[in-house]
């Protein structure tokens, strides 16, 4: 038996070449989720107890954050979609100087997310910004972007959208490149307005880049981090406080890791839940177009 | 034998003992540090990194086959790896850490007593540093820290502009300063503001905690009991000192981006002369105004209420944790850093009392902030969760500047998140 067990294995299997990635992702990830599951469900002092989820659960701080980063995710993949798919249709239209713009529009994509906050954090300075003085000047309002607790979350999505558009443009634009210009010549012999083309023929061919694009947008929004730990440290009155600073507040710069793990793995599991809606949607709503 | 071979033998042995004794008496003051000494600060301060950099030059030189490894750790981590890596077993030798941090380490066991070690280098630590300095580092008589730095908080302002509207003294209390700060405020002809009387930080929560916390014991309040068992912060002082903070900003005498600005972008606003006057701790003003010659600055006592406000304490400690390797070596390091010679290197400002009372720490920009820190400061109620405690008055502030919830809301609701702080720590 051991003979046969040995000669089983000497036989090359695909499975072999999948090993490496496997110990890598398993130290690498499945480790760290498995140990932070561990944490969640035992006290500092090592005792096991489901204390820090009831913690959690009752604390108003947590649900702020969660219902702060479904704001965020409405807010930042709606901006991103709808931007993203309007530069994309306009590259598309080939113009002169179209290759330019696209190069252009690839700034924001490339530029160091910490310097892209710190910039607009500047420029929408009530004082000293740029963006604050343009603005109400010209319309002679006196907004102050970042002070108000119930727009403030707007303006920093506003950063975001201009940082990640660029990325979906490209994406959708690759997608509207694989179409052929024979659907829309014979649309136009057929008389179909532009709007027609655009919710008949071009939204529904490119659906399936549009389903993965906007599941990749969702996931990286509801990860943000960065945008409001520079620009507004989670305030004003913790209206920007995203699920991903709560952890870092509470988990790090708190120095409770059981509580930040418990925060943490309640997170995963949303993430997950949402993934998993949203496929099911979309794979209908693909086969319902197609 | 002949006498005087005898006296001589007896003379022989009487030097050797004594001899020998020495040898002891140099042994126990000499530690024993071949090796590595590991040692983990922010290299933030440019003096800081030159004392730290000189004392490394020298325990290489005076210990042969000691090295010293300096390793720099961003500001903004530096107190999570510190707690990660000591409380993995895998700490360095020497800590620099803020002075906030070193009561939550000392609590949960992760330091090491110094009294025995810096004895051994004919340290007295209670006799050359304030006593008060070691409130958050010490369980009885067992030292966990030594004091490498100490701040405390006073008014800065741009004399030019004082002079200006005519100003001679520096405001001593609320009322003056709130009168100062609309004489000073300046508006161009169409009506905006080109300079606000006072800055104020809105955000970040340490900014903050820095400078509410002190007029709401001006008020004659407290965040909580000195027990730490219970919060006080629902009083009728509280109220005052949010009052009293908010007016600057509803006036427009403070910042209109006052919520969204730190105590780094209103010090700034304070340097370009947008602003005149605010408070700030010594290193920014020196290093950015006095060093850059951009105007004359006055330093003048922290106004409160009635008088001048007691300041909370900032600075930075030397501490080793009880999982280091070389705690002997450790503790030459720390004795070379907060030696006379070694705080003379501009630190600022020097917690050791000789160097604190003597030359440039008495004069007119230096003086106030000296007779703060000997007269008028105290340590932060010392919060396990500090950085939580922190958010919790960031947000009771922007509340009321936003006016998202009226004061007394406000403080109800900051008062119930401190008092489970309180409960936390104390079960634990």
């Amino acid at each position: 038996m051991f003979t046969r067990l040995l000669q089983a294995l000497k036989k090359e299997r695909v499975i072999y070449y999948f090993i490496p990635a496997a110990i890598v992702l398993s130290s690498l990830a499945v480790y760290p989720l498995l140990n932070n599951l561990w944490l969640s469900l035992h006290t500092k002092t090592g005792k096991p107890s489901i204390a820090n989820y009831s913690r959690l659960f009752k604390d108003k701080w947590f649900w702020n954050s969660i219902a702060v980063t479904g704001k965020w995710m409405l807010l930042s993949v709606t901006g991103e979609l709808l931007v993203g798919l309007i530069l994309s249709n306009l590259i598309n239209l080939r113009l002169k100087g179209t290759k330019l713009f696209r190069t252009i529009l690839m700034i924001p994509w490339m530029t160091p997310m910490i310097a892209v906050c710190t910039i607009w954090a500047w420029m929408y300075n009530g004082d000293f910004g740029i963006l604050n003085y343009g603005i109400n000047q010209l319309f002679g309002t006196n907004i102050l972007f970042l002070s108000k607790p119930q727009t403030a979350i707007v303006w920093l999505s506003v950063v975001y959208i201009w940082k990640r558009s660029s990325f979906n443009m490209l994406m959708y634009l690759s997608g509207l490149q694989g179409i052929s210009d024979d659907i829309y010549d014979a649309c136009k012999v057929d008389g179909a307005p532009w709007y027609t083309q655009l919710f008949k023929i071009t939204l529904p061919l490119i659906f399936p880049i549009i389903r993965s694009v906007l599941l990749i947008s969702i996931i990286t929004a509801i990860n943000q981090f960065t945008i409001p730990y520079s620009i507004t440290r989670g305030g004003p009155s913790r209206s920007t406080e995203l699920i991903q600073m709560y952890i870092y507040n509470t988990g790090i710069a708190g120095f409770q890791y059981n509580y930040g793990a418990t925060a943490s793995t309640v997170f995963i599991a949303i993430v997950l839940c949402l993934a998993v809606v949203y496929i099911f949607v979309t794979d209908k709503a693909e086969e319902d177009i197609y | 034998m002949r006498l005087i071979q005898k006296v001589m033998l007896l003379l022989l042995c009487l030097a050797m003992t004594i001899s020998l004794s020495c040898q002891t008496v140099l042994a126990e003051k000499q530690l024993d540090i071949k090796g590595e000494i590991v040692v983990w600060y922010a290299g933030a301060s440019e003096s800081r990194v030159e004392l730290y950099q000189w004392a490394k030059e020298k325990i290489e030189a005076e210990y042969p086959g000691t090295t010293v490894t300096l390793e720099v750790i961003p500001m903004a981590e530096l107190a999570s790896r510190q707690m990660t890596a000591c409380q993995s077993n895998m700490g360095p030798d020497v800590m620099s850490q803020p002075i906030a941090a070193t009561n939550g380490f000392m609590k949960l066991g992760l330091l090491e007593p110094v009294n025995e070690l810096m004895q051994r280098l004919d340290r007295n630590l209670l006799e050359e540093f304030n006593p008060d300095f070691f409130e958050l580092m010490r369980e009885g008589d067992t030292l966990y820290g030594v004091p490498q730095s100490r701040t405390a908080l006073a008014l800065v302002y741009n004399k030019a502009m004082f002079e200006e509207a005519g100003l001679t003294e520096p405001p001593k209390n609320w009322n003056e300063v709130q009168e100062y700060a609309k004489q000073l405020t300046k508006k161009d002809n169409e009506g905006n503001t080109v300079v606000y009387g006072l800055g104020l930080p809105g955000t970040s929560g340490s900014h903050i905690w820095y400078r509410i916390i002190p007029e709401i014991w001006g008020a004659g309040g407290d965040i909580c009991n000195s027990e730490m068992t219970q919060a006080t912060l629902d009083s009728e002082a509280t109220k005052k000192a949010l009052e009293y903070y908010k007016s600057f900003y509803e006036n427009g005498t403070a910042p209109r981006s006052m919520v969204e600005n730190d105590q780094t972008a209103t010090s700034q606003m304070f340097a370009s002369g947008a602003v005149a006057m605010t408070i700030e701790n010594v290193t920014w003003i020196r290093n950015n105004v006095v060093r850059e010659n951009l105007f004359d600055v006055g330093v003048a006592l922290y106004p409160g209420m009635n008088g001048t406000n007691v300041a909370g304490l900032g600075g930075w400690n030397a501490c080793i944790p009880s999982s280091a390797k070389n705690k002997e070596g450790a503790a030459v390091f720390i004795d070379l850093i907060t030696s006379k010679e070694g705080m003379e290197q501009q630190l600022l400002m020097p917690a050791l009392t000789e160097v604190l009372e003597a030359g440039d720490w008495t004069d007119d920009f230096y003086g106030p902030y000296s007779k703060m820190l000997a007269e008028y400061s105290r340590d932060f109620p010392a919060f396990e969760n500090a950085a939580a405690a922190q958010t919790v008055i960031m947000n009771m502030v922007q509340s009321i500047l936003t006016d998202s919830a009226d004061i007394s809301s406000a403080i109800a609701s900051a008062n119930v998140e401190i008092q489970e702080l309180l409960d936390q720590q104390n079960v634990e």
